[in-house]
């Protein structure tokens, strides 16, 4: 394949050229409370160009490699309506490798008959316990192997096995329905699916007991925040403000983000990390070529980098940072996150409900939606009384001004964690969902708005 | 190809369903005011759904070549599949709904360029320092189904959509607004989608501070769609089969405000989600979701209608593999006042312009939790400003029962919905106070 893309590559007239070729097959498993719901298997190939003309990009992808050749022609059309801004493409960095990802069990070569009745058992293992009436699992596998060339001289030919699943046990009584989740997935070996029986039986738990739960009181609150609703706050709120293309567009954000300025205190550490081995969001290269890297995005509370693509990091004079990542050959490369978390600091988990006095205990994420304005909706929480975790509550909606928030993290905590990615992922410009971790320890934030009735 | 396909699964299968899409869709994307790409996709699908033993299997692919593969996956997925509790049909005569608009195919790339640019130009004008991004896109496509019981449909289709937005970044304040609509026509509103950012600029221009209290909740007619959509996902028929919707046993019943009135139609030539036949090849029709406050229908594909003993409704879309049931356009009946009679009569409110998260809560409850990302606050019948960080929370089933203060009688075609805006009352709103 590499040779196909070589020869599309050099027939292209123009300052810049990249082919990319994508084959894979993906399992996907969904059950309910009705036992399996529908398993498909999907066979995909196709590919993309993406040529530079005169500063503008023109993109072409198809399904059909024999009619590469064509979609190239198109995409060179395309580029030809317009100058673009770009003054050439600036430095690529120029990497050639093969890389096959191996695991002990690769998911998608454990026969299906053993995927199916393993999540069979989590899914009577849930409806088993009171209070849950309906559930969902959504289960995917996939073994992708991608192909990239480029015009400099890159050639990748990279092999990369993931999984990913989504247990929702959903609580009925009467006319309120609850639901809570757990994710299990990454570039992981099948044996992670083995023996959870305590993990799926303690989320279903969970689910139940959120019916008894009180809705919470809507207002102003000093809140510690969990290592899943941090990796939240850290992807949606700060890390899309922080991307490449966010951030170039206009004179009046390049000032807002300015390197070297001040977002928070001292003890604030914010990392992007597509090397992370395992996780979600881990990358050997980009989808241009760029070898992923760890990247300090806030260090010591003083913004330190954001996330490039080859275009924005181009076009802001800056340094690749391995972000350019495209959903699969369908798109073309955005600058997009991978791993990102805020890094561990020293305060316990006992000493932060000590400090927070008076608050809130918020746990979990149903999804969350970023810019300078974020929304979180969490799974559920506990009032903090005198430095005590007390009353279950419900239905928490947390916003907040971004950087008045980051501002207001008082303490760090120690237990930094990532959860795993489940099915989901981050989703821009209509590529959705990207796989990408997010975590972090417990933070405690102070005057945190939270919606109630 | 898929007639092979299908007669080779024939032989291997019980039964057997090929269903075939293939589009090729032209997209400019401006940033910072400037085009930064163009791009062409050309997509197929192909998905095979078999019945063996009474079970169903599915497979899909992204080329119609290699048959066997296709069938091998779906025979593998039978053996532990759903039982199937419906038969496949040759379908009933299908309604004539223009989907295929041959402006929308011959339009060239330099004229979406040229609108793209045109829409910069104006809004960069009313404030220079705006942040504008753009996506005009233009699709053309075909889908065929056919199945073993004799089926053979296909339909041409188009698709034109526009979505503009700004970011206006002021020290300690970015403010992003966007305006979108879809059609299968040239017939989107370009200038009044332009028209109507221009004059949230101008009322956006101050900020208004906030108390949390109880107050005039006016959900502005593109985000009528995000209250709606619980009721919505209540009444598919998924969901009720399954026994995890509200409104499950509650048809014909008064369940909701005698002012509102929904349908699901699919028969709207032009609309953004118009066709002739479902995912399944069913025949389209106009369903009447919500009657005077009493829902009428759910929404059913051929899976759902035969666990609940009911006809298929030709609700089944094919998103992923496997039908699911949803809708094609919703359209709601207008009150009797005008959007701006019903401004004019708000002592103390706030217009929710845009929403984000609206999704995130138990939505299959009915609740809706959502940030009011643009929201504008109305006092004596004026719009004073921006309401910044807001958030409200509510249970539809609650609000579109006891809570509707008014439906505006203009209706407006937002992508797949024709929509008034609706005034809800005394609804919390958690403020910055």
């Amino acid at each position: 394949m590499i040779n196909k893309l070589k020869t599309l590559v050099s027939r292209a007239a123009c300052d810049f050229a990249e082919a990319r070729y994508e084959e894979g097959v993906t399992t996907y498993i969904e059950f309910d409370n009705t036992g399996l719901k529908t398993a498909n298997v999907h066979t995909y190939r196709g590919g993309n160009v993406r040529v530079l003309v005169d500063g503008n990009f023109g993109v072409a992808s198809f399904e059909d490699i024999d009619r590469a050749g064509d979609y190239l022609e198109k995409a060179l059309d395309v580029a030809r309506l317009r100058k673009g801004e770009l003054d050439g493409f600036g430095a690529g960095e120029v990497n050639k490798d093969v890389i096959v990802v191996e695991l002990d069990e690769v998911p998608a070569d454990v026969p299906l008959e053993e995927k199916v009745e393993i999540l069979r058992s989590y899914n009577d293992l849930m409806l088993s316990v009171p209070g849950i009436e309906n559930t969902r699992i959504s289960y995917f596998d996939r073994k992708d192997r991608k192909a990239i060339v480029n015009s400099d001289g890159t050639e990748l030919d990279m092999t990369v096995p993931r999984v990913g699943t989504a247990f929702v046990p959903i609580a009925v009584e009467g006319d309120l329905i609850q639901q809570a989740g757990l994710n299990v997935g990454g570039i992981k070996p099948f044996g992670i699916y083995r023996n959870r029986e305590e993990d799926i039986e303690a989320i279903a738990k969970k689910t139940a007991a959120l019916l008894t739960a009180e809705p919470v009181k809507g207002g102003v609150y000093t809140a510690i925040i969990n290592p899943e609703l941090t990796g939240v706050f850290v992807h949606e709120a700060f890390g899309h403000t922080d991307e490449g293309d966010y951030v170039y567009k206009d004179e009046h954000m390049r000032g807002i983000m300015k390197l070297g300025r001040r977002f928070a205190s001292e003890i604030v550490n914010f990392v992007d990390d597509g090397t992370l081995f395992g996780e979600g969001g881990y990358i050997p290269y980009d989808d241009e070529g760029t070898r992923s890297k760890k990247n300090y995005l806030i260090k010591e509370g003083i913004l330190a980098g954001r996330m490039h693509s080859r275009e924005t990091a181009t076009l802001m004079g800056e340094p690749l940072t391995g972000n350019g990542r495209a959903l699969n050959y369908k798109f073309a490369p955005i600058p997009r996150m991978t791993n990102t978390f805020v890094e561990a600091g020293e305060t316990s988990f006992e000493k932060m409900l000590e400090a927070a006095g008076d608050g809130i205990y918020v746990r979990g994420a149903r999804g969350g939606t970023g810019g300078e304005t974020f929304t979180f909706t969490a799974e559920d929480g506990y009032y903090i009384r005198g430095g005590k975790l007390a009353e279950h509550v419900r239905d928490l909606k947390l916003q907040g001004n971004l950087f008045e928030t980051l501002e207001n993290i008082e303490a760090v905590g120690d237990d930094l964690f990532i959860p795993d990615e489940g099915v989901g992922g981050c989703g821009k410009w209509g590529q959705s969902p990207l796989p990408c971790s997010a975590g972090g320890p417990h933070i405690l934030i102070k005057n945190v708005q939270i919606g109630g009735r | 190809m898929i007639e092979r396909i299908l007669e080779r699964a024939k032989k291997a299968a019980d039964a057997a369903e090929v269903y075939y899409a293939e589009n090729e869709a032209t997209s400019v994307t401006f940033e910072a005011g400037k085009l930064n790409r163009a791009d062409v996709k050309n997509s197929v699908r192909v998905i095979l759904r078999c019945i063996v033993d009474g079970r169903i299997g599915y497979a899909s692919a992204t080329s119609a070549e290699n048959a066997d593969e296709l069938i091998e996956n779906a025979m593998a997925t039978a053996a532990y599949g759903k039982t199937a509790r419906f038969e496949f049909s040759g379908g009933a005569p299908c309604p004539d709904v223009k989907t295929f608009d041959a402006h929308v195919a011959a339009l060239p790339v330099e004229t979406m360029v040229e609108s793209g640019e045109a829409a910069v130009a104006r809004l960069l004008e009313a404030e220079p320092t705006l942040n504008i991004t753009a996506e005009i896109k233009k699709t053309v496509g075909r889908r065929r189904i056919i199945n073993s019981a004799g089926m053979d449909r296909s339909e041409d289709a188009t698709g034109y959509l526009y979505i503009l937005s700004f970011t206006r970044a002021r020290e300690g304040d970015i403010f992003e607004h966007w305006g979108y609509d879809a059609s299968a026509s040239l017939d989107v509103d370009e200038e009044g989608i332009i028209d109507r950012l221009l004059d949230v600029l101008r009322w956006a221009d101050v900020t208004v501070p906030v108390k949390t209290g109880k107050t005039d909740l006016i959900v502005y007619f593109a985000e009528t769609p995000a209250v709606l959509r619980p009721l919505l996902i209540g009444l598919n028929g998924e969901n009720v089969a399954r026994g995890s919707s509200p409104l499950v046993g509650k048809l014909g019943e008064k369940t909701l405000d005698e002012r509102l009135t929904v349908y699901d139609d699919p028969t709207i030539d032009f609309a953004n989600s118009s066709a002739c036949f479902d995912g399944e090849g069913t025949a389209k029709r106009k369903l009447p979701l919500v009657e005077e406050g009493a829902p009428r229908s759910y929404l059913l594909d051929m899976s759902s209608a035969a666990e609940l003993g009911l006809e298929p409704t030709g609700n089944a879309n094919r998103g992923g593999s496997a039908p699911t049931p949803g809708t094609s356009n919703v359209v709601v009946s207008g009150g009797d006042k005008t959007y701006d009679e019903l401004i004019g009569e708000i002592d103390d409110g706030i217009i929710a312009l845009t929403l984000t998260g609206a999704g995130m809560g138990n939505v299959l409850g009915g609740e809706i939790s959502a940030s009011i990302w643009t929201g504008l606050k109305v006092e004596n019948g004026e719009i004073v400003g921006r309401a910044k960080n807001t958030i409200f929370s509510g249970n539809v089933y609650e609000m579109l029962k006891d809570r509707i203060k008014a439906i505006s009688s203009d209706v407006r075609t937002v992508e797949s919905y024709v929509v008034p805006a609706v005034v809800i009352a005394d609804q919390l709103i958690t403020g910055t106070e």
